[in-house]
């Protein structure tokens, strides 16, 4: 280093959280265990979401009902991820290429984002459907849920 | 400029951890609350401002997160990241300015999701400070020895301070500690940093607050259409402060309360207080430390015994949710004085380690 180099210092904070999925959130991930989709619903509006929240995006009301929809809907947006990262929850980088899409649930009014089967987005269409495949042992995480793939 | 009203607050009841609900959620549960106490409509609040810290919830732009549950979707709403008191500065100025009729101020902090010593740690110099391994206890620490040596005082001070506040949060059903300790309990506690012992030093708490301010029309409309007597028991914001000191714990003298006198004389002037401890019927301060209960008492210009009211919930020794804290002092005191407790009240709120800034309220009910 020579007398001019600007001085860098590095340092590298570790910080986990654990965040509370709340009580929408672990209706949500609890249906999955049993291999269903969960939404909330208002009946006022009337409008169902997914993942099911407190707060009505209507109304503003709070959202009493949670309900299950169909695991099936329709791709209505898509894109490819190309560049490597850690998957936050594993530490284990996710091999690339892949696709991730927003799909409406049948049944629902707003989109779901997950990942495809498919990698190749050359193979993907806007409004085509797709239905939720689910792995064998699941365990209420987010990880019971393995994609959606073409149901056509 | 407009007077600024405050309709309505609401807090949630504070806890050392409350896994069941998610951030948004107890955000939504202090705005359901107080907009169902005020009967104020959602499609009446015309702009949200909202207080949290991405560091703290994990997330980058951590306000976008809760403008859902705060009902801030397609209404203007803006951030502070700083403790909810000084957030109040914002929504206050906004209905003020005559731009806006109501205004939600929200805050909310969940020390349970994060690492609170890690993410303190994280804000101090990292070349020079943070090798050493502070985080806000240990500063903390180092002011409350100042406080004692530059007094010559005892840590038996200390231990009075922090009995007074468990004993006033026991009767408060907000409170995380809910048990009233005595001098002698608190003082057989382990020490944390030293001087301070475990039960001298605000708990971390998981928490929300919200406040619903609005002009004086349509305070009297919400009071008029909910069948109260129009404006007999209204509370006004009539004076705020706001004062910034140097960063660095080294650049400061922690052993006195800082730049908290001059925010609390700005506050005081606007609100025509000449004799803070005579004219005052309440005070709550956030208080991080028993040591922090003795200065910032000095620094708000109040005798050491006697005049308003002390902190009567139990301050931030009895629950510290985040950046809602300060926010929570002003919803105690907007409380108390809608009840009829007083007449006039001043609350406190910090950000900063060691009470680097400081914002200072004054409540008067009309």
């Amino acid at each position: 280093m020579s007398e001019q180099d600007p001085i860098v210092v590095r340092c590298t904070p570790e910080l986990t959280y654990r965040y509370a999925a709340g009580r929408y959130g672990s209706r949500f991930l609890r249906g999955l265990k049993e291999g269903r989709i969960l939404a909330s619903r208002c009946r006022r509006c009337p409008r169902t979401l997914v993942p099911p929240r407190i707060a009505c995006t209507g109304c503003f009301g709070r959202m009493e009902e949670v309900v299950e929809v169909p695991p099936r809907g329709e791709l209505l947006a898509y894109t490819q991820v190309t560049f490597p990262f850690l998957d936050p929850f594993t530490g284990v980088k996710r091999p690339i290429p892949y696709c991730y899409g927003m799909v409406r649930f049948e049944g629902t009014d707003n989109t779901f984002q997950y990942f495809l089967a498919e990698k190749n987005p050359a193979n993907l269409r806007v409004g085509q459907r797709v239905r939720a495949v689910f792995r064998e042992e699941r365990k209420g995480e987010m990880a019971d849920l393995v994609c959606l793939e073409a149901a056509e | 400029m407009q007077p600024v009203v405050i309709l309505g607050a609401a807090q949630t009841r504070h806890a050392a951890r409350r896994p069941e609900a998610s951030y948004a959620e107890l955000a939504f549960e202090v705005v359901a609350d107080v907009l169902a106490r005020t009967g104020v409509g959602h499609d009446r609040i015309d702009t949200v401002i909202t207080a949290s810290s991405d560091f703290w919830d994990g997330r980058t732009i951590s306000d976008m997160s809760v403008q859902d549950a705060v009902g801030a979707a397609g209404k203007s709403a803006s951030k502070v990241s700083m403790d909810g008191a000084f957030a109040l500065v914002y929504g206050a100025a906004r209905i003020a300015s005559g731009a806006y009729r109501t205004c939600l101020v929200v805050a909310h902090g969940k020390a349970s999701e994060g690492m609170p010593r890690a993410i303190a740690s994280a804000a101090f110099d990292p070349i020079y400070e943070r090798p050493l391994g502070p985080d806000d206890r240990v500063a903390l620490g180092l002011q409350a020895r100042r406080f004692l040596d530059l007094r010559g005082l005892g840590e038996e001070v200390l231990a009075e301070a922090a009995a007074q506040a468990w004993t006033a949060a026991a009767s408060n059903p907000n409170a995380e500690r809910r048990e009233a300790r005595t001098a002698v309990q608190v003082s057989s506690d382990a020490l944390v940093a030293d001087p301070l012992r475990g039960s001298q030093l605000a708990p971390d708490s998981d928490g929300a607050c919200a406040i619903l301010l609005a002009d004086e029309q349509t305070a009297a409309q919400v009071a008029a259409a909910s069948g109260r007597e129009g404006g007999s028991t209204t509370v006004r914001l009539e004076g705020f402060g706001l004062s910034t000191d140097m960063h660095g714990l080294g650049d400061r003298d922690l052993g006195t309360a800082g730049v908290l006198p001059r925010a609390a004389r700005s506050a005081y002037e606007q609100a025509g207080i000449h004799e803070p401890g005579r004219e005052l019927d309440v005070a709550e301060t956030y208080d991080a430390s028993s040591a922090q209960t003795l200065l910032w008492r000095e620094g708000l210009g109040l005798p050491p015994t006697g005049g308003p009211a002390w902190n009567p919930s139990g301050g931030a020794m009895g629950a510290q949710p985040g950046f809602a804290t300060g926010l929570v002092r002003v919803a105690e005191v907007f409380e108390r004085l809608a009840r009829g407790e007083g007449r006039t009240g001043v609350a406190h709120g910090m950000t900063g380690f060691v009470g680097q800034a400081h914002c200072v309220w004054v409540l008067r009910r009309r």
